[in-house]
């Protein structure tokens, strides 16, 4: 594919959709559909707004504290129930409870148990991303090969070797499969925890623009987050994959 | 010893050493089995199995699948071990190196770590022993010219063809300076032209290094071309019928009367020989 068509088409996207969007408000009342450049106005302003970093700051806290939190015990049971098909039996119903219980409930709970604090943004995060991280790293134990095992065993090798040298390289593609779903979806989760259990950040602006019929400025909140959502694609996550997945043949 | 031989080995910080020094053919033997018997339950793989191996000779196991050739190749490999007989192989080198390894195992398949580029692979025995990385890459980089893959040292295994996966696996088994290399049927999933290039690689290799082989085929024509003897299998229970001597100069071309006479008379020799040598010939 030429980039040049490629820039065209995506050009033809943008402009397709601003103007659907600003026919569309143009019809209806601002307060249902703020027009693009009343967005614009409120996206300046709320950059200006003093308690903007303030927002973003404790809403990425959380997350990553969350997510942090998460990975570090996913990552850890699904080692362990890979390495023992008797836990992996035993813990794989809670799994798959934990995996059907909403994010929204979680929410209600965290607010019984921690009240309107960061603890319960955190924790909302956690139930919800941990069982992703878990699963992830689980599956990624059972694609280890056992023929690459029996050649570290061949070369004398202790299981510590084995672990770091065969076990890791392998589930490594899992985990970050699973680390960038997990971040994906407590971003997302965040913002519904945070728009009831929290006192500041993103969600909590959220539902105050809300409760004030601000439109305008949930649309800003939210192209806020869909950009810096992208940038942490193209500017963390693509380039890391490519860095530590070199080995793969590339899709033709 | 001459001054040529002194500077040229100060130019070059590490030589490619024979693993054995020749010379000791009449030494006893460097591998000796003794009444080997193996069962799996009330299978019995192998009975009263009885083979030397001299010091920088190479032997094919030959046989049917289920012989129990794979399974001998196993315990020679120490992965498995025998219910009764004895096995030795004989204490000969001095000083013990960094990294090095009494056998080194080259399995059917490459098993090549994908996510490792080649050199890393090579080097996965010296990691293990823990050799130190200048040492590694140095000896790494030697067995690599060895067999042909120097400018492909960075290059991932899905990078290279069948034969050059074969030539790393082969680099890597080396690397660790085996007294004896123990080989599965290690290119039979080679096309022809590929193996009889592995073959000739791997008899290089061994005039270069005076190494020990002993290697499991099915294939008669392999075993003829490569080993020094032929260790006859039957199957039910496993166990040598023979021992066949080849006593043809290398290299040993197909193309060759004396060489196509002896890979007649091997196929003779095996039970499951689907093509009978003609009789009274």
């Amino acid at each position: 594919m030429k980039p040049s068509a490629h820039i065209a088409r995506r050009l033809l996207l943008a402009t397709l959709v601003l103007a659907v969007w600003w026919a569309a408000s143009s019809r209806v009342p601002s307060f249902v559909l703020p027009g693009p450049y009343a967005v614009l106005q409120a996206f300046s302003s709320l950059l200006h707004t003093p308690t903007f970093l303030q927002d973003v700051g404790a809403t990425l806290a959380r997350v990553g504290i969350g997510f942090f939190l998460a990975a570090a015990a996913g990552t850890a049971l699904g080692v362990v129930m890979g390495a023992s098909r008797a836990l992996a039996d035993f813990l794989e119903p809670v799994v798959a409870v934990f995996n059907t219980v909403s994010s929204a409930i979680w929410a209600v709970f965290a607010i019984i148990w921690f009240g309107l604090s960061d603890a319960s943004t955190v924790m909302v995060v956690f139930m919800t991303t941990m069982p992703l991280m878990l699963t992830s790293v689980w599956n990624g134990t059972k694609t280890v090969d056992k023929q690459y095992v029996e050649l570290a065993k061949s070369f004398n090798m202790s299981r510590l070797q084995i672990l770091a040298k065969i076990y890791v390289p392998t589930v490594l593609p899992s985990f970050f499969a699973g680390a960038r779903l997990a971040f994906g979806f407590g971003w997302r989760v965040s913002l519904v925890a945070e728009t009831i259990g929290a006192s500041s950040g993103i969600g909590y602006r959220l539902r105050q623009a809300a409760d004030l019929i601000q439109s305008s400025q949930v649309f800003a909140w939210t192209i806020l987050l869909i950009m810096f959502m992208l940038l942490i694609e193209a500017g963390v996550l693509k380039p890391l994959e490519k860095a530590l997945f070199r080995w793969k043949p590339s899709p033709e | 010893m001459s001054r040529q031989a002194v500077s040229a080995q100060a130019e070059t910080k590490c030589l490619v050493i024979p693993f054995v020094d020749r010379g000791l053919k009449k030494a006893p033997p460097l591998i000796r089995l003794q009444g080997i018997c193996k069962s799996f339950g009330p299978l019995e793989v192998l009975t009263n199995v009885d083979l030397q191996v001299q010091a920088g000779e190479i032997t094919a196991l030959i046989g049917s699948s289920g012989c129990g050739k794979s399974t001998l190749l196993n315990i020679l490999a120490g992965l498995d071990t025998q219910d009764h007989g004895t096995y030795t192989l004989a204490e000969r080198r001095n000083p013990e190196k960094a990294g090095r390894q009494r056998v080194a195992y080259m399995f059917q398949e490459d098993r090549l770590l994908p996510w490792r580029t080649v050199q890393d692979n090579v080097a996965l025995g010296l990691e293990a022993a823990r050799v130190e990385k200048t040492e590694r890459h140095c000896r790494v980089y030697d067995m690599l010219k060895l067999v042909g893959l120097e400018e492909f040292a960075g290059a991932f295994p899905y990078q290279l063809s069948g034969g050059m996966r074969s030539r790393a696996a082969l680099a890597r088994s080396l690397v660790v300076e085996p007294e004896v290399l123990l080989l599965d049927e290690p290119f039979s999933k080679l096309d022809s032209q590929t193996r009889s290039q592995m073959h000739a690689e791997l008899l290089n290799i061994h005039a270069v290094t005076g190494m020990t082989a002993v290697f499991v085929t099915h294939d008669v024509e392999e075993a003829v071309v490569l080993a020094d003897n032929v260790a006859v299998f039957a199957p039910r229970p496993g166990r040598i019928t023979e021992i066949v001597p080849v006593e043809l100069a290398r290299p040993r071309s197909l193309l060759d009367k004396s060489v196509t006479e002896q890979i007649r008379s091997l196929r003779g020799k095996l039970s499951f020989n689907p093509y009978p040598a003609p009789s009274g010939g």
